[in-house]
């Protein structure tokens, strides 16, 4: 492996991100190439984390967009402040001296996060957070910004980023994204991890869990992954369920620990009848 | 580590040859731009001594656009960069004892499956046929080239009589958006903003036959199918033998190369559509309602109870909004449905047809509604 990627793999895990190499690979490219990275994959594996880890690791500020059903350009790029323009219209108009143009100028423009972004002097990571969730619409208002890093306003004119932020946008894939879009970014498809990574993942986020209960946690959460549930469980899930178990504070798990931390786990009712059914003792070695 | 090598001093020697290789993608569905071939043949030309694990891994990230070809990408830059070889012996070996590495060569895309297959053999088995064959997404479809049939075939099920939304969804008035832009533009109402028309997607339940006698179909039904699913219909899948098995959550995380669809234990051989047909009723009506369009994938061979069929096929057929029965043969000159299940199935199916491949599956979805496919049941 080249030396960049290992680099950023050293760079990611002090910052807490423990990745791999297609991780590091694709966050080398995504700033080397000055690219946006769409990350896609199942919830709770770190996409919106891997973010989060590249503004401290790159020291840059996070500006974060979290799209939703109904997201369009005035809340996520420019608006025109309407009760300022038409105080003014009115102000100026008594006086005579009226110019429409006068209206349309930045001292009227509300700046939303991509827009903020572009103007901010030291580029930041943007964060598009879950973009399947906003309107096809809103995917081609994004082409401008991935493609050129740049906004058009009609009454201003072509804003350009002086220096392209690090754009990373995340699909949980409950929609399937535009093929304009895919095409401006670079595309990585972050999976559950493999166990040994998934149990150094745990063991770096909760530091006093004893090393046999992490791997306890890992394999059982595996077998969950397999068991067809509604909603599986996610990295985030894991991490949860280890810290709710470390709370306990006992060498040995018992049944009544197991029952009352599965909730960090299982988010319907479904799921925890799928668990009872293949029993807990299945999940989990009790004494 | 010797294959390594050789990869390494093929791309030091023909640097420029990654312009083929962004060609032989985009033969294989890949959306490959210009842009693409300029950053890998950068990333190329960074390397001080090229890797084929670093080569690998970078041209992923720039060449991957989806999930599937994500999981495609390692196979088809081995298989480029001649590391197929041993797989297509391999195939020979484990698929068809009698084939000579002619034949294995003079069909390249089956090597990519194989790739995958010598690592996780994704076989059904079947007593009555005696034959494994793969039950995952066929990898040698176009999957780029077929969406585009599959969403003209969605967009005509969803516009087709009975699927549009009441109102609320017609012509009506979107007055958030209204009020909204009126209290922007100082209190005057200056538009009037009405909701798109928005048929709601279909739904869907496929119901395919996974015996030994649709060996050949099968893993295109499964790519219909998975595909149908990463669309915005409401989609459920069955596979059927000797029972219905569903199969939707495992084919949404599947693909082309992904994992199992259905596990070797899971699936019996011969078929029993009558016994299909009376779990789907019994287990999974609630999927069953007037505005399913019911698919059945099958060839008719049937070693189960025909009383079955003729018990619970019309139940089904009465309760869905339409039947569609694929029938693989029906694309055969001079075929005529003579099997037992197939008769008593066909007065209960509207739609009759021969789909088995990306052809004909573009055929179905010019000819979808011409009066000649329609027949009254």
């Amino acid at each position: 492996m080249t030396e960049a990627v290992e680099e950023w793999l050293d760079r990611l895990k002090n910052f807490g991100y423990i990745a791999d190499t297609n991780v590091a690979a694709a966050v080398h490219l995504a700033s080397h190439l000055n690219r946006p990275l769409l990350v896609e994959g199942p919830a709770g594996v770190g996409k919106t984390f891997l973010a989060k880890a590249l503004a401290k690791v790159t020291g840059r500020n996070l500006v974060r967009l979290q799209c939703y059903q109904g997201l369009d350009a005035t809340h996520a790029l420019y608006d025109w402040d309407y009760p300022k323009q038409l105080l003014t219209a009115r102000a100026t108009n008594e006086s005579g001296s009226f110019r429409v143009d006068s209206l349309y100028t930045w001292d009227y423009l509300i700046e939303r996060p991509l827009l903020k972004t572009i103007r901010m002097s030291s580029a930041p990571v943007l964060l598009i957070d879950e973009v399947e969730r906003a309107d096809e619409d809103f995917e081609a208002l994004l082409l401008e910004l991935l493609g050129e890093f740049q906004i058009t306003i009609p009454e201003l004119g072509t804003i350009q980023a002086t220096e392209p932020p690090l754009v990373i946008l995340t699909s949980n894939r409950t929609r399937e994204l535009s093929d304009a879009l895919r095409r401006r970014c670079l595309y990585l498809w972050l999976d559950y991890p493999d166990p040994e990574r998934e149990m150094l993942i745990v063991a770096t986020a909760v530091p006093n869990l004893d090393r046999n209960l992490a791997a306890q946690i890992v394999v059982a959460v595996k077998k969950i992954r397999d068991w067809d549930l509604i909603k599986p469980p996610g990295v985030a899930e894991s991490i949860d369920w280890a810290q709710a178990l470390a709370l306990f504070k006992e060498d040995q798990v018992t049944e009544e620990m197991l029952r009352w931390s599965l909730g960090a786990i299982l988010k319907t009712r479904e799921d925890w009848s799928i668990i009872e059914s293949h029993g807990l003792r299945t999940l989990w070695q009790i004494n | 580590m010797a294959d390594q090598l050789t990869i390494a001093r093929w791309i030091e020697a023909n640097r420029r040859d990654v312009v083929n290789f962004s060609r032989y993608l985009r033969g294989q569905g890949f959306s490959v731009a210009v842009a693409e071939t300029i950053q890998a043949t950068a990333i190329l030309a960074e390397q001080a001594e090229p890797d084929s694990l670093a080569t690998m891994v970078l041209w992923r990230v720039i060449y991957a656009k989806t999930p599937d070809q994500w999981q495609q990408f390692e196979s088809l830059f081995h298989r480029y960069f001649e590391l197929g070889s041993r797989f297509q012996k391999l195939e020979a070996s484990i698929f068809d004892p009698d084939s000579t590495e002619s034949r294995a060569q003079s069909e390249p895309q089956r090597t990519f499956s194989v790739g995958v297959s010598a690592r996780r053999p994704l076989l059904g088995y079947n007593p009555h046929w005696g034959a494994h064959y793969p039950l995952h997404p066929d990898p040698g479809i176009n999957y780029g080239r077929m969406r585009l049939t599959t969403r003209v075939m969605l967009k005509r099920w969803a516009f087709s009589k009975g699927f549009h939304k009441q109102s609320g969804f017609g012509s009506d008035r979107n007055w958030r958006k209204i009020m909204f832009n009126s209290l922007r533009r100082g209190g005057e109402l200056v538009e009037w903003i009405t909701w798109g028309p928005k048929p709601s997607p279909p739904r869907l339940v496929i119901l395919l036959d996974v015996s030994g006698s649709m060996r050949q179909y099968a893993p295109f039904y499964l790519g219909l199918a998975w595909q149908l699913l990463r669309s915005d219909a409401r989609v459920e899948v069955f596979a059927a033998s000797t029972h219905i098995t569903r199969i939707t959550p495992r084919l949404r995380h599947s693909g082309p190369l992904g994992p199992n669809v259905i596990d070797t234990v899971e699936i019996g051989g011969g078929t029993r559509l009558g016994w299909a047909f009376f779990q789907m009723w019994q287990q999974y009506r609630q999927y069953l309602t007037r505005r399913t369009i019911f698919l059945v994938a099958s060839d008719g061979f049937d070693t189960g109870e025909s009383w079955r069929i003729s018990q619970y096929f019309p139940l089904i057929s009465h309760a869905v909004r339409v039947v569609y029965w694929f029938n693989p043969l029906l694309l055969e000159p001079n075929y005529t449905p003579r099997s037992s299940a197939l008769i008593a199935c066909l007065p209960w199916c509207q739609f009759h047809v021969g789909v088995r491949d990306e052809q004909s599956w573009q055929k179905l979805s010019r000819d979808v509604f011409s009066p000649a496919l329609f027949k009254k049941p």
